[in-house]
């Protein structure tokens, strides 16, 4: 086309420029667009201030929170109760964020929790009872695992390169979902298995379990099952699983209760905790009682 | 009136718009059409379905959520709220989706402690910023209620990744403008080129008949001007030689011995001017003396005058804007030529009272029309015999044209614009 004949360049691109002046709208559409419902939560510009009301209080002393602390603490309240102490009930596991939420917001009188409170959960005023410490390990299926590992052979299994057991068995890793005290115990112990297990999260390379009871069932029923677990739970519950111990590593995790406000039952039940006799039943169920401070 | 004549001058624009101008006007906005619509059609429709697509797999999830939340809340009613987010991340894990989030708001429409299940994963805690990423993503939102028969405790909301998406048809959009670009292009520029291409043939075609002309108006000059030599000679040599000869027979018929010598002489004497007679006819078939000697002007202003006087026509002559410049001798005799036989018709066969005749002249082109009040003729050309058809092949041999139709009023119009030669435009 030339100037001579044709449209001048200006209308050429002015044409050009009307044509893909609704391909440019519709990419702003695109890229900028919110297509669904919109929740009332967007655009919020800060956390709802509300203060939590307390719930009436409760006829018997009411307890939940992480799985692994459950176990325990039931049978101190069994014993507690059994000595005339009252009532507790201890409910199945919410996790210990959940029981230190429960706990803040009065729904529950204690909160079990198995690792420290975190930045903002410390902000929130609660009262740490640490109480007994547990060895946390790698527990296996009982037919046909080896003895013991290395630090190397853990790493091989949770990073999928080992894949058998000594016999040529199989081996099934069943991760604990991400923020898990017992696994993040482990990572402190273990130099790179906290890396490892990141990885192993990101690639959704095993399955992962939300549970220590659904743990325990899958170590159980599936053959070459590999997962964290905790050997005082182990023991407590007489859960016949293959328990190994990992050669010069030693995890541990504290097990504690957390409570908003002062109760006399739950003073009480604390009392029992720290008790001779509290220490004892915590000492047969394989943990270690933590010193009163 | 203003804008009547805004649209006249706009019309008159147009109309002296080359075809390639005026085409490309025409194509522009088509091509500008063509590319919005291949640009945008298909990839919006795509956006759309898949927006569609998002909000129902988020609802989907959303309602399979809020069912199992709602067992949840029947079976521990005071606690369930406190174990949503393992409870939550568990369903998410083995979903298989592309959920980015899943927020439990109570019924108030407030993100409760350990409603957003993005803080378990290390996102942001507390409630989601407007135009928030999760991650790398935006999210597209659904929502269902968490009810259990009596009452709705809360809603569940469930964030579904759209950046796939938004790539996806961002770069499908930026393939289809550019498809869209080059379908526009080829439907602006094929008809164009096409259109040049032709025009240059045109031209081409224009320029060798141009030349072609100018080479038959130069070879009829050349025939014309020799075809008056050969006219001139005739009339000055045979001419003059058998007009002297008559003049001594005459002497001789008058003067002679006995009665046979002078019939003899005076029988000669017949015999010289049929001989005259044949050279006149000669002279004036080579060339019309009247053009030679006096100039066209005047010859066409004579002979139409004596034309018109034999045949008792009213006759009207106006050949002022001939001016005096000389005319090429073949143009000349051309149009000599052509005014005899449209006079000749005029009188033979349009059974006329009245002849016009006009000649003008400029730079360029000779104008000569005659015209007539008789019957006229068929205006598919029947009747109109060889002398007409000849005017109109002498005047395309010299590079001109000749139109011959009804004259407004009644009668015949013969018109004819001649080339003056190199002087054309």
């Amino acid at each position: 086309m030339s100037n001579r004949a044709g449209p001048s360049r200006r209308h050429l691109l002015l044409a050009a420029a009307g044509g893909l002046a609704p391909a440019l709208i519709l990419a702003g559409l695109v890229a900028t667009g919110a297509p669904g419902e919109r929740p009332p939560f967007l655009g919020a510009s800060e956390a709802p201030t509300r203060e939590t009301p307390l719930a009436p209080p409760h006829g018997a002393l009411q307890a939940a929170g992480s799985g692994p602390n459950v176990p325990l603490t039931r049978r101190l309240a069994e014993r507690f109760a059994a000595q005339g102490g009252g009532a507790i009930v201890v409910h199945a596991s919410i996790g210990s964020r959940g029981g230190i939420l429960a706990a803040s917001d009065g729904a529950v009188d204690l909160g079990l929790i198995s690792r420290p409170l975190g930045k903002a959960e410390l902000a929130l005023g609660l009262e740490v009872v640490p109480y007994a410490r547990v060895e946390v390990l790698l527990a296996a299926h009982p037919g046909d695992a080896d003895e013991r590992l290395t630090p190397e052979d853990v790493l091989a299994i949770y990073r999928g390169t080992r894949k058998t057991w000594h016999d040529g068995s199989p081996i099934t890793v069943l991760l604990r979902e991400v923020g898990d005290s017992g696994q993040e115990a482990l990572a402190r112990a273990l130099p790179g298995f906290g890396e490892v297990v990141a990885e192993a999260h990101r690639s959704r390379r095993f399955r992962v379990i939300y549970r220590e009871h659904d743990m325990k069932e899958a170590l159980l029923s599936t053959p070459g099952a590999i997962g964290v677990f905790d050997k005082g739970l182990a023991k407590i519950e007489q859960a016949p699983l293959r328990l190994l111990p990992i050669e010069g590593v030693t995890p541990t995790r504290d097990l504690a209760f957390v409570r908003r406000r002062g109760d006399p039952r739950a003073d009480a039940f604390l009392a029992f905790v720290r008790s001779p006799a509290g220490r004892e039943i915590i000492g047969e169920g394989g943990y270690l009682p933590l010193p009163v401070p | 009136m203003g804008e009547a004549s805004r649209r006249a001058q706009k019309a008159d624009d147009a109309a002296e718009l080359a075809p390639e101008r005026a085409l490309a006007r025409r194509l522009l906005p088509l091509c500008a059409l063509l590319v919005a619509l291949i640009g945008t059609t298909a990839p919006a429709a795509i956006y759309l379905l898949r927006c569609r697509e998002l909000e129902g797999h988020a609802a989907e999830v959303a309602d399979a959520l809020a069912d199992l939340l709602r067992d949840e809340a029947r079976a521990r009613p005071a606690l369930w709220r406190y174990d949503t987010v393992k409870l939550v991340e568990h369903f998410r894990a083995y979903e298989g989706g592309n959920v980015a989030a899943v927020v439990i708001t109570d019924p108030e429409g407030d993100v409760p402690p350990g409603g957003d299940s993005r803080a378990l994963a290390g996102g942001a805690a507390g409630p989601a910023r407007a135009g928030e990423r999760v991650g790398p993503a935006r999210l597209v939102w659904a929502s269902a209620g968490i009810d259990t028969g009596t009452s709705e405790l809360g809603r569940v909301w469930v964030g579904v990744s759209s950046e796939a998406m938004r790539v996806e048809t961002l770069l499908m959009l930026a393939g289809f403008a550019a498809l869209g670009v080059v379908l526009g292009a080829m439907l602006y520029l094929l008809p164009l080129g096409a259109l040049r291409r032709e025009e240059r043939a045109r031209a081409a075609d224009v320029a060798a008949r141009l030349r072609l002309q100018t080479l038959s108006t130069r070879a009829l000059g050349l025939d014309e001007d020799e075809r008056r030599r050969i006219a001139r000679d005739l009339h000055d040599g045979l001419g003059q030689a058998l007009t002297g000869l008559r003049l001594q027979l005459q002497v001789l018929a008058t003067r002679g011995g006995d009665d046979e010598a002078r019939h003899l002489a005076t029988r000669s004497i017949g015999l010289a001017d049929e001989a005259l007679d044949e050279v006149r006819l000669a002279v004036g078939a080579l060339a019309p003396p009247l053009v030679a000697e006096l100039g066209l002007a005047e010859a066409l202003a004579r002979y139409a005058e004596g034309c018109a006087q034999r045949a008792g026509l009213a006759c009207e002559v106006d050949v002022a804007g001939l001016g005096g410049v000389s005319i090429p001798a073949a143009i000349e005799t051309a149009a000599y030529r052509i005014a005899q036989e449209a006079l000749t018709n005029a009188v033979r066969h349009a059974r006329a009272t009245r002849v016009v005749v006009h000649a003008e002249r400029d730079a360029a082109w000779l104008t000569l029309s005659v015209r007539d009040d008789g019957i006229g003729f068929d205006a598919d050309g029947a009747g109109r015999g060889h002398g007409l058809g000849g005017i109109v092949e002498r005047a395309e041999l010299l590079g001109g044209r000749a139109e011959i139709g009804r004259a407004p009023g009644g009668g015949t119009l013969v018109r004819v614009v001649l080339p003056l030669g190199d002087e054309r435009a």
